[in-house]
């Protein structure tokens, strides 16, 4: 096992018993805390066997295993941004409604010029 | 017929959409509240006195607590308006680059049944002092609008339109920022509402030129419709 690989699995180690910790403490969201601990494993699978995303690779007809986890990013940040801007829209979109809603019952006359 | 609309025309509401007006405000209300006595200002979150401003006049003032934009600004004015019983209302720039004794002209093929919306465009009408940036931008939009929206107008971004109290309840406008105008042309399509576009004039000043949109905003609207039709 080389440096980088005894750190980053450290370091992935303390994010899964993270995630446990509060899953049993129940204080999760199902949906996300599963995308989440996959994330974390797949990542750790993929520096502790690196053969595995070679191998996945080729099966899949990108040469290179760093390639295919290059692909794997780029699409999963298109999906994340997506995923956060349609978070946001509702957002503002609710926060207009909000201020819509107090404007209309704090609506004031003006007096004659 | 008759510009003035106060004459027994009380149906018909003005909304104007206002950021940051403190200084021409006064100016365009002088001049439109005498056209119509039922005006809407929306004041949208200015850091200056522009709702002080409007309320040295006889309309209503509504504020947004934060600024939201003028598409949301507008359709705040809107649901206020018909909440009042609006059955014609006018949207009308706070800016003073519309001629109020048009208004008539604008709610007139509403008024009479012949559309449920009436759209100004200055190219119809008259552009006082357009620059010409601004009308290759404009002229730009109009032909993505054709080819995205499938509505054939001769302006797309003019602030002047009149619907009618049903065209209202129908169009509902989400994008808060400057691509409401696109916005409401989609909707205008797709709920299938008769328009006209009626010839408007549209007179720009340094000031007005200065605060209105950059020409790379027209980018940034289409990238936020384009995100519109995927993001629901």
């Amino acid at each position: 096992m080389t440096l980088f690989q005894g750190i980053a699995l450290t370091f992935l180690g303390i994010l899964l018993l993270w995630e446990v910790y509060w899953f049993l403490r129940g204080w999760v969201l199902r949906g996300p805390w599963v995308v989440r601990c996959l994330v974390w494993v797949g990542a750790a699978c993929a520096i502790a066997f690196p053969e595995v995303a070679q191998d996945l690779a080729l099966a899949l007809g990108i040469t290179r295993g760093a390639d295919l986890i290059l692909y794997v990013f780029a699409l999963g940040f298109l999906g994340v941004s997506f995923y956060f801007y349609s978070r946001f829209v509702r957002l503002q979109r609710q926060l207009t409604e909000m201020v819509r809603h107090v404007a209309i019952r704090e609506a004031r006359q003006g007096g004659t010029p | 017929m008759d510009a003035n609309l106060s004459n027994g025309r009380d149906d018909v509401w003005v909304v104007v959409a206002a950021y940051n007006e403190g200084r021409r405000l006064g100016d365009t209300l002088e001049a439109l509240c005498p056209y119509c006595p039922n005006v809407v200002v929306v004041d949208d979150g200015s850091a200056d006195d522009t709702a002080e401003a409007a309320l040295r006049h006889p309309v209503w003032v509504l504020r947004h607590v934060i600024n939201c934009g003028q598409g949301a600004a507008l359709q705040t004015g809107i649901d206020f308006a018909l909440g009042r019983g609006a059955e014609v209302i006018v949207t009308f720039d706070g800016d003073g680059q519309h001629d109020p004794a048009e208004i008539a002209h604008v709610v007139e093929p509403v008024r009479s049944g012949a559309a449920e919306v009436a759209l100004g465009s200055r190219f119809l009408g008259h552009a006082v002092g357009m620059p010409r940036m601004r009308w290759l931008v404009l002229k730009l939009g109009v032909l993505f609008t054709r080819v995205f929206s499938r509505i054939r107008v001769t302006d797309t971004h003019n602030g002047f339109r009149a619907l009618s109290r049903q065209a209202a309840l129908k169009i509902r406008v989400t994008h808060n920022r400057m691509a409401h105008a696109s916005e409401i042309l989609d909707q205008v399509r797709a709920q299938r509402l008769p328009f006209v576009e009626v010839p408007v004039t549209i007179r720009y000043t340094q000031a007005t030129v200065a605060k209105g949109q950059s020409s790379w905003n027209s980018l940034k609207i289409v990238t936020e419709l384009l995100l519109g039709r995927i993001i629901r």
